[in-house]
Parts: C-alpha cells; structure tokens; sequence
C-alpha cells in the first residue's frame, strides 16, 4: 500500500479540464490511484467529485489532459474496461418496474458476471427485499440495491459516488465492514465524500478536491495537520496557551482564546487549561467547510464563497 | 379545506399545458365537423338516403353510438364525433388525475406538500377540481363553437355539458383509482382499461339492434351523454345521471384516502421475482423487457384497428356510390384514386401510417427518458458500449413500424378481401405499405438524429409526427394547397395502387433515413451521457 510502487495506477488523471456550457468543472485535475488503495475522494458538494467520476467512466469527455484507467482510455475503450470495475451513483435511479433482485442481477450479468452466493449474503446483510419493486424503494434501498450489485460483482475497482448518502447508521456500520473484506480480498476502491470521518474511518489514501482542482492528496499519515481541533475558553491569562508545543493560529479576545492544536499536542493543551482554572471550555473536530476555508482558502481564488456559517465562531460537541 | 387555493394553484402550474394542449385539440372536432356538414351531405332525397344507409350500419353504430337525428348538421355532429370527443375527454381528465395524484405520490413530492399546511384531503380535492374544471371548460368552448358554427343553442350546451359530465365522471374514477392502487402505471391502466371496456360494451350493446338489449344502454356511462340527445329533442334529466355517478366515485375516493397511509395504498402491490430471468442479463434483454409491454399494446390495437376500420369499406360502396361530392372528398383523402374502395383502404393506412410512426418515435423517447433519469448512466457504467444501448432502443423501434405497417396493408382490406373473393385488394395494399417504408425510416432517423446530437429537440420528431397527423387528417378537408399537403414524410413518396411506382422519391427518402440513422449512431458515441 505504497504510493510509490512500481504497478499500473488503476487511475490516472492528468490535467483534466471540463467545462459545461460557461462553468468551469474540472480544472487541471489530477488524480492517481494504485492497486489495492482505498482511496478517499474528498471535497465539498459541487467541487467535481462526480465529474471526475464520469470522466473516468467515460459517460462525459474531458476537454483537455489525459485519462487513464487500467492504462486504458475510458472514452474509446469504455465497454471493455468497464468488465473490471463496479459503479454506484450518489443518485440512484432503478427502472419501477424491476425488482430490487433483477437490478441487482442485471447491472452484475450486464458488468460481466456475478458471484450469487457473495448476492445472497450482501442482501441478506444489508436486510434488504429484493422482491419489491424499484418504485416502491427509499433512496437508501434504492442505494443498498446498487450497492449489492457493485459489491456482488467480480471486479477489480469500485467506483463509489457517496455512497453512504441514504444509508442509516446500521447499514453504514455494515457498509464499513465490507468495505474492509474488499480491501482484504485485494480490490480497488475510489470512494467520494463530503464527510471527513467517513474518508478516515475507511480509507488509507485522501485526494482532496476543491473547485475541480485537487488540493491535497497522501496516505492520512500524510494528511495529518487536516486532524487539528478547535479549542476555545476562558481563562484569567490567555497568554499562557500560546506558544506551546503542537498549537496553532491562536487568537486572544480580552480573556478568552481560540487555537488550533494538534492531536499530540491535546493533553498538554488540556493540562494548562486545567492549572489555570479554565471555563467554558470547548474543543470541536474541524468540519469540512472550516477546513476548505483555513487550508485551500487563498490558492483557489476562483472558488465559490464558502458557506457563510464557516466564518462564524467555531461551536460543536463542548469538550 | 386548508391551503386549497394554494394547492390548486400549484397544480395548474404544473400542468396547464397538458390541459391546454388536450383543451384545443378536443374543442377542434365537433365545430369543424359542424361547419363541414353541408359538403359531407348532400341536400335533399339523396342526402336522406345516405343518412338512412349511415344510421342502420351496425359498424356504425358500434364505434360512434346510437344516431338520433342525423337531418340537422348539429345532430349529425354529435353523432358523428361527439361520443368519441366524450370519451377522449375522459382521456384527458383521468391522465391529469392520476399525474396530479398517484404519480406525485410515487415520486415523493405529495409528502412534501401533505407537510405543509394543508388538509389530508386538500391535494386530491385540487386535483380533481382542477381536472374537473378542465372538463367544464372544454364543455363550455366546445358549446360556445357549436354556438358559433350556426347550431341551435340548446343543443349545443346540452351536447358541451354531456362531454363534461363523461369527463367529470372518469376523473373521479381516477381518483379512486389512484386511492386503490400503489403505482401510477397501475392507477392509469385501470381507469383506461375501464374507460376503454365501458366503450366496448356500449359499441356491442348499440350495434346489437335488439331492443331488449339496447335498453342495457341506459347502463353504459358512455351513452349518457349521447342519450341527453342533444339536438334531437334534449332530454336535460339524463345529464344528472353524470351528475350523480361523479359525485359518488368522488366521495368514494375521499373515503377511501381517509382509510389509508400516504405512499401506501388499498391494495397494495404484490412481490416480485427476487432474481432476475436468464433473458435479463444485458442491453438487450433489458430493452426488451422495458418494451414489452409497448410492442404488445401496439401490435395489438394497431392490428385491431385495422380490422375495425377495415370492416368499414363494405359499406362504403354501398353508401357513397351516388353522391359524387362525398365520394370526391374521400378521393382527396384517398390520394385520387378512381375505385371508391380503393380510396377508402388508402385514407385509412394513410392514417394508420400516422399513428405506426407514433409508436416508433416513442420508442427512440424512451432511451431519452432513460437518460435524463440518469438509468442510461447505469447501463454505461457497466460493459455496454453507446451503439449497443441504443441498437437495443432503436432495432426494436424499427422492427416495430417495419412490420406493423405491412400488416396493417394486409389487414385493412381483410374483410373486403373475403368478401369479394379475392386476394388482390390485400396484395395492392401491402404494395402501398410497402411504399411507405421509407417514410417510416425518415421518421424514426429523424428521432435518432436528435437524440445523438440535440437531446433537447426531439420535440421535433413528435412535432413532425403531429404535423403529418394534420395534413393527413385535416387539411384535405380545409381545401389546403397540394405542396402543402404533401410537405411530409408520406408526401412524396408514390400513393399505391392509385399512383404509379415511382422509384426516385422512394430511394431518396431511405437514403435520407439511413444518413439520419448514422449521424444519430456517431453522434450518440461522441456527446455526454447525462446522469443524474
């Protein structure tokens, strides 16, 4: 599980430009996946995650820069390729008048085959009727049905657009767990998300896209300054914060301080707050939108405005 | 009712065109009949003779109903068209029920309106009430036009109000429907089926000639609005038996939405297989079961049809043969030809023709509607390639029209056929379907042109099918200049047997079709396939 081996990527993006009509979607885009990453796709709603997707796909046709997948060009070859990879929508959209059990069957038979007992039990695990029919569905078993299907079928790579986006918390602990027997068992997945602990909680690699360029890409490891808390609170002489070991942008308001601290750095941080008598104490995992904001902020000027709420004072789970 | 006025306005929002469209359609039938009377029947003895031929045509009877006074053009019009605008307009009020209704429902949209402010009843009241204003609309254009057309005044409210009634009364047959049924699909087909066997019966009961068994007319609700006898000495009481029916059904399908959940249903719908048949493992197999039910419906009524209106032209002979105007009329129509039969069988594949292509360009929609549901997307994702999805649309299509014009040639002219003895009518007919084949192409090449370069405009093909329909249907009988007649797909293209074969247009028009087929199959491999 090293970015730096030798084999094929399974992806390979190289300055892929998109544009619909007058809006600019993918900008110079560069995306390389290896064999047997889990590898999380990750950037706010509208940043192009689903674009690239398709682009890989081969369903739309980059502007410019070459896409590679398999080592092979999804545009001219896509049929083929597609014999070696599964695709889930953040969107799924079934025919009403199919059940859930001939989806599956259709989208694995149409994909080039499907392992029916791996069917049964994913069905069964996902507590899923197969017997409705598609009209009937929510958009969680609308996605469970696409899910099966991808997961039951015998391919190298998984293309995963949110998938988790209908799935209540059961099925998501479910889609976690096999999530990692796919890992196990040596297959490829590209999985995109607007929820930071989804990507660490699954994933070994990040891509981070933001306004179709991506931003950031690495193991977790790698990305670990993304994994800094917010702290506020209280306290007769702020100043002793600052300074220490691991902590970051703090700013001093009268009597109350704000900084950013690193997760080695908490129980020090924690340690000096408690000495000094601290109140309304509060610490928040970032969100995504602060994160954009504090880290990608400045380099993409042509970006949207972020969300308003970002700028306000941070809030959240108190610590 | 809460939020009444807001659900309502909502709902004419959404579909004042669908209304609108239908509106202007059904409105155009009786006047224009009306205003065509005195050149379709001649005046004096023969005129009488021929009416009397009309009136005691069991056939005749079956498809328009009982006739009461054909003497007067308004009394001749209803006959003529009015039953079947009744039940057209039942059409259109049960379709925008079922959309306003069950389908909102299936697509999660009523669930955000029941949220609101709103009563449990208020979207199924808007619903009807819209559809049922629509009705009463059309009622009131329809006898305002009458009115105009120079018809008694009396009879033409009594003929407006009786194809309202019939269309208040299916819409509130709808909205049980939609109330007992889970799928719109469902909801739509059984009203229709309803609406469709209540016709049937009545054609069987009116065509019958017993008396004993014409009396069960009273029984059959598409028969009120023509037992109102409009122009014929209105009987107004029979109009509260609509009334009546309309007010049941709709208190029916109150109390029924009252006794159960929203997105459920009184019946709810059975399980599935829980895995898919070998057959359903690809494109292929998919478009096949997607068009299934298209191929059979169409294959059936087409072929129906052409049976029923087939039987027609053993009359025609009879009836027409000493009134030179109205035999003139149907040479119009008929291209020209000189053997009334002949003409006859000719106006009617012209026709059917019309309505072949229709099935062909709704097939090629489909890989449309395939798309922008983002399911095309789903197929694409997995090992089949652009020209296969589409081969599997488009073959079909083809397949399609390709036979069932050939067998709508050999079909119309059946019962003549057997009449007469002889084979040669089915032979020449199957020559002028043949003939036409490369209208079809053009048609349904047009379509695939569109949908691989401009999605957007595939209007167009619809449009050019609704513009064939008016030049074949309306605008010989509004004396419309030759060019502009033939300005469509069948235009140029020879008119067998009247016509002599000419093979020119014939090999131009495939040719065109062909290249429109090929634009369509590149440009499909090489625009975006939208998802969702």
């Amino acid at each position: 599980m090293t970015t730096t081996g030798a084999s094929q990527p399974v992806i390979h993006l190289t300055g892929i430009r998109k544009t619909f009509g007058r809006t600019l979607a993918l900008d110079d885009l560069d995306l390389t996946v290896q064999p047997g990453q889990i590898h999380g796709f990750l950037g706010p709603n509208g940043a192009g995650k689903s674009t690239t997707i398709r682009v890989l796909l081969g369903t739309v046709r980059a502007d410019s820069g070459t896409a590679r997948l398999f080592g092979g060009d999804p545009w001219r070859h896509a049929a083929e390729l597609h014999r070696r990879l599964a695709y889930v929508p953040g969107d799924v959209s079934l025919w009403p008048n199919l059940t859930g059990g001939e989806v599956i069957d259709l989208l694995g038979r149409a994909r080039g085959g499907l392992d029916v007992r791996r069917r049964d039990s994913l069905i069964d695990r996902f507590d899923l009727d197969p017997r409705k029919r598609c009209r009937a569905y929510s958009k969680g078993n609308r996605q469970k049905v696409a899910l099966v299907s991808a997961l039951a079928s015998d391919v190298e790579l998984l293309l995963l657009d949110e998938p988790t986006s209908g799935l209540d918390p059961l099925m998501e602990r479910q889609f976690t767990e096999v999530i990692g027997e796919q890992h196990e068992a040596g297959r490829t997945v590209l999985l995109s998300s607007h929820i930071l602990s989804e990507v660490e909680e699954l994933c070994d690699h990040v891509s981070i896209i933001r306004a179709g360029r991506i931003v950031e890409s690495g193991t977790l490891d790698q990305l670990r300054h993304l994994h800094r808390t917010s702290v506020s609170a209280t306290l007769d002489d702020p100043t002793r914060l600052t300074g220490l070991r691991g902590t970051h942008d703090p700013r001093i308001d009268g009597n109350s301080v704000h900084l950013e601290v690193d997760d080695e750095a908490i129980p020090a941080v924690l340690g000096v707050l408690g000495e000094a008598g601290a109140r309304g104490v509060t610490a928040t995992p970032p969100n995504l939108e602060e994160l954009f904001l504090s880290h990608y902020g400045s380099e993409t000027p042509a970006a949207p405005p972020a969300p308003r709420h970002a700028e306000e004072p941070s809030r959240g789970a108190e610590g | 009712m809460t939020g009444l006025t807001t659900v309502g306005r909502l709902y004419l929002r959404r579909h004042r065109i669908f209304y609108l469209v239908w509106i202007l359609v059904l409105a155009s039938f009786l006047p224009l009949t009306a205003l065509k009377y005195h050149d379709l029947v001649p005046a004096g003895q023969a005129g009488a003779a021929m009416l009397a031929g009309l009136a005691a045509n069991p056939t005749m009877k079956a498809i328009l109903g009982l006739p009461f006074d054909l003497s007067t053009a308004g009394g001749f019009t209803f006959w003529r068209v009015g039953g079947f605008t009744a039940a057209a307009t039942g059409i259109m009020a049960g379709l925008g029920v079922v959309r306003a209704t069950r389908a909102e429902e299936e697509d999660g949209r009523l669930e955000l309106i029941r949220s609101a402010a709103v009563d449990r009843h208020t979207p199924l009241a808007a619903a009807l009430g819209l559809s049922m204003a629509a009705c009463l609309v059309l009622g009131g254009v329809i006898a305002a036009s009458m009115i105009g057309a120079g018809t008694p005044a009396a009879g033409s409210v009594a003929g407006g109000l009786g194809i309202a009634l019939t269309g208040t009364m299916i819409a509130a047959l709808a909205g049980v429907a939609a109330q007992v049924f889970e799928s719109a699909r469902t909801a739509r087909a059984v009203t229709m089926g309803i609406l469709g066997g209540l016709y049937l019966v009545r054609g069987l009961i009116d065509a019958s000639g017993e008396p004993g068994l014409v009396r069960w007319g009273w029984a059959m609700p598409m028969d009120w609005a023509a037992y109102a006898r409009p122009y014929a000495g209105e009987r107004w009481w029979v109009l509260t038996l609509p009334l009546a029916l309309t007010a049941i059904l709709t208190w029916l399908a109150f109390a029924l939405e009252s006794r159960r959940d929203l997105g459920s249903a009184i019946i709810g719908e059975r399980p599935g297989p829980a895995t898919a048949a070998p057959g359903l493992s690809g494109a292929w197999g998919l478009a096949l079961r997607l068009h299934r039910g298209g191929l059979i419906g169409w294959g059936l009524g087409i072929s129906l049809s052409c049976l029923f209106m087939g039987s027609l032209s053993l009359t025609v002979d009879r009836i027409y043969q000493n009134q030179p105007s109205v035999a003139k009329l149907l040479q119009e129509l008929g291209s020209g030809s000189s053997e009334l039969v002949i003409a006859f069988q000719t106006a009617m594949l012209g026709i059917m023709t019309t309505v072949i292509s229709l099935a062909g360009v709704s097939m090629i929609a489909r890989l449309r509607g395939e798309e922008t549901e983002g399911r095309a997307e789903a197929m694409l994702a997995t090992a089949t390639s652009r020209p296969r999805l589409l081969a599997s649309h488009l073959l079909p299509a083809l397949a399609l029209t390709g036979l069932l014009l050939p067998i709508a040639g050999v079909l119309l002219p059946l019962w003549q056929a057997v009449h007469d003895d002889s084979a040669r009518l089915p032979w020449q007919l199957l020559g002028a379907a043949a003939a036409f084949l490369p209208g079809m192409l053009l048609v349904i090449g047009l379509a695939t042109a569109l949908l691989g370069l401009w999605p957007r405009g595939l209007w167009i093909a619809w449009a050019l099918v609704g513009w064939t329909a008016l030049t074949t249907w309306l605008l010989p009988l509004a004396d419309a200049p030759g060019w502009l007649i033939r300005l469509q797909p069948w235009g140029h293209l020879p008119h067998l047997p009247t016509d002599p074969m000419n093979w020119t247009p014939v090999l131009v028009e495939t040719a065109i079709g062909a290249g429109l087929l090929a634009v369509g199959l590149i440009g499909y491999r090489r625009r975006d396939v939208a998802g969702r």
